[in-house]
């Protein structure tokens, strides 16, 4: 296939363009797709990569597997973000996320993927300040509860240990607000 | 039209100036943050306008800062490449960031210690550098900056902490990384080795210049793999501890060398200062060994004592678009590799005396 912009080239880059209800699909030669991502008409993913890694590669080069995740939901069924129009099948080629709406949308739990990455899957470090106020901490504490109960239940102790000084820290922090 | 590449060129960075760590093995340390707005589609997504828009209030969050009046904030889209590429030397940008588009920029302070990288792969990487090995304090200082736009709001998860565009940086959104030269262990090929005992513990090591443990001047990024489930003070110590590991172990290979190879040490340094003194055409691979090797015998006191900011400051110069940057006109590959030979001659002059009489 022929590059659809300057017709010339052979068309090595294919992007599906999604933006709300709009779906616009190119088919571009690498020059073409570096240029009009320049212009910000095609988002700009890094062109230094070889192409086969660009599209599929991004996350085995990272030593992640992204099968099995993103589609805990139901099996294969298309989730779109209605908010930055990233999809469940787009997400998992491109190994980022497009807005803060798309984390829970593309997983019921994120825990797993997280894990797999990062060997654990609650934050421990700073907080903007805005972030942690009554109404935020409650829901956390509950939600965390009920990890600790599952983790437990399935016997896995060493995350188990995690979330409980998770939860203390949490206590303590409450605590120092007064 | 090469007066802003110049001036960046000659500006000030605080890592260069060799404060912080005696031994001259490291280098610098580097805290990242990366953060995103609540408000806003995250860059690789976003289109030109809310490119533009989170550019817009970002921007004048910095420059209605007082703490923060000594910034000075570069629309990429406003630089030449050759200020780009000097940008890109100076570790001010990434490459990524420099091919520029709508509301792409940075925000860089007048000591060279902090860069403000926005609409890049996040919307903000907050990032400071700084001599030696001091990363509890690059950390204070980009928490600073931190505190500040916080007022954005960001995209934040109370379970997950600071959402970020890769999974991969989710959490403290922290890279903690310092630059570190290994020549000993080079010439020793253990650096492979170090590698691996880095990777089994969750550290990354990748050359500065070239891949893997082959690269060039034998300088090399040691930075931490994981962003969450660790406090930020856990995680810089775990590259802080593994950092001055590696310095005693280049510092051992160093001395072995000394003790068990000298001649053969003194010949290779002695004869790069050589190459480095009096040579006439030199590529940047080249100058980049040599300058290693130059540096490794003068740390060990086989040649003529040089200051760490003298070093640190060649291994800039030295490059492609700082020539350019500071040259009349457009130099030819040749041009480039002679110019960049005359640096090198010039910028050990000096010492070339003591080196006759000692
Ligand atoms: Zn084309
Ligand atoms: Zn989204």
């Amino acid at each position: 296939m022929k590059c659809e912009r300057c017709g010339s080239r052979e068309a090595e880059v294919h992007i599906r363009h999604q933006k709300g209800k709009d779906i616009a699909d190119f088919h571009l030669c690498r020059q073409c797709a570096e240029a009009m991502a320049k212009e910000g008409l095609i988002p700009d993913i890094s062109f230094d990569l070889p192409i086969d890694s660009f599209l599929w590669g991004l996350f085995p080069a990272h030593g992640i597997n992204l099968q099995g995740y993103g589609d805990d939901q139901a099996n294969q069924a298309k989730i779109t973000c209605s908010r930055c129009g990233l999809d469940n099948e787009s997400f998992r080629k491109s190994g980022k996320y497009g807005c803060s709406d798309c984390f829970p949308l593309f997983h019921d739990n994120l825990g797993p993927l997280l894990r797999e990455i990062h060997g654990s899957e609650i934050h421990r470090g700073v907080r903007p300040k805005t972030a942690c106020l009554e109404v935020s901490c409650p829901g956390d504490f509950e939600s965390l509860r009920k990890d600790l109960r599952e983790a437990v239940e399935k016997e896995d102790y060493e995350r188990a240990a995690v979330i409980r000084d998770r939860i203390r820290e949490i206590g303590e922090t409450n605590e120092n607000r007064g | 039209m090469r007066t802003e590449a110049r001036k960046i060129a000659d500006s000030p960075l605080e890592w260069v100036s060799g404060s912080g760590d005696s031994s001259g093995i490291i280098l610098s340390s580097r805290v990242r943050l990366a953060r995103n707005l609540e408000d806003h589609i995250f860059p690789w997504r976003a289109s030109r306008e809310e490119m533009l828009a989170c550019e817009e209030r970002i921007r004048s969050r910095i420059l209605s800062e007082n703490s923060l009046r000594s910034f000075r904030v570069f629309e990429i889209d406003q630089l030449d490449p050759l200020a780009r590429g000097v940008m890109i030397e100076r570790h001010l940008i990434s490459p990524s960031l420099a091919k520029g588009g709508p509301g792409r920029g940075t925000a860089v302070d007048d000591r060279g210690i902090v860069s403000i990288l926005v609409n890049e792969e996040d919307h903000l990487r907050i990032q400071a550098f700084l001599g030696g090995l001091r990363l509890h304090e690059a950390w204070r200082v980009a928490r600073q900056i931190d505190q500040i736009l916080e007022d954005l709001v960001y995209a934040f998860d109370s379970r997950i902490g600071f959402l970020t565009t890769c999974p991969t940086n989710i959490g403290t959104g922290l890279r903690a990384s310092v630059m570190i030269h290994l020549p000993a262990l080079s010439v020793l090929r253990k650096v492979g080795k170090v590698a691996s005992d880095c990777g089994r513990i969750g550290l990354t090591v990748r050359g500065m210049f070239g891949e893997g443990s082959d690269s060039a001047g034998s300088l090399f990024q040691v930075s931490n793999q994981v962003t969450l489930g660790q406090t930020e003070e856990e995680l810089i110590e775990k590259v802080s501890g593994v950092a001055a590991g590696l310095v005693r172990q280049e510092q051992a290979a160093r001395d072995r060398l000394l003790s068990e190879k000298r001649s053969g040490l003194e010949d290779k340094a002695w004869r790069a200062w050589g190459l480095l003194r009096f040579s006439r055409n030199m590529g940047i691979r080249e100058a980049l060994e040599l300058v290693s090797l130059a540096r490794m015998g003068s740390e060990t006191g086989v040649l003529p004592k040089v200051p760490s900011s003298t070093w640190n400051l060649l291994l800039m110069d030295i490059q492609k678009a700082h020539i350019q940057a500071r040259a009349e006109s457009d130099l030819t590959p040749e041009e480039l590799d002679s110019t960049r030979s005359g640096i090198l001659r010039e910028a050990f002059g000096p010492f070339h005396q003591t080196g006759q009489l000692s």
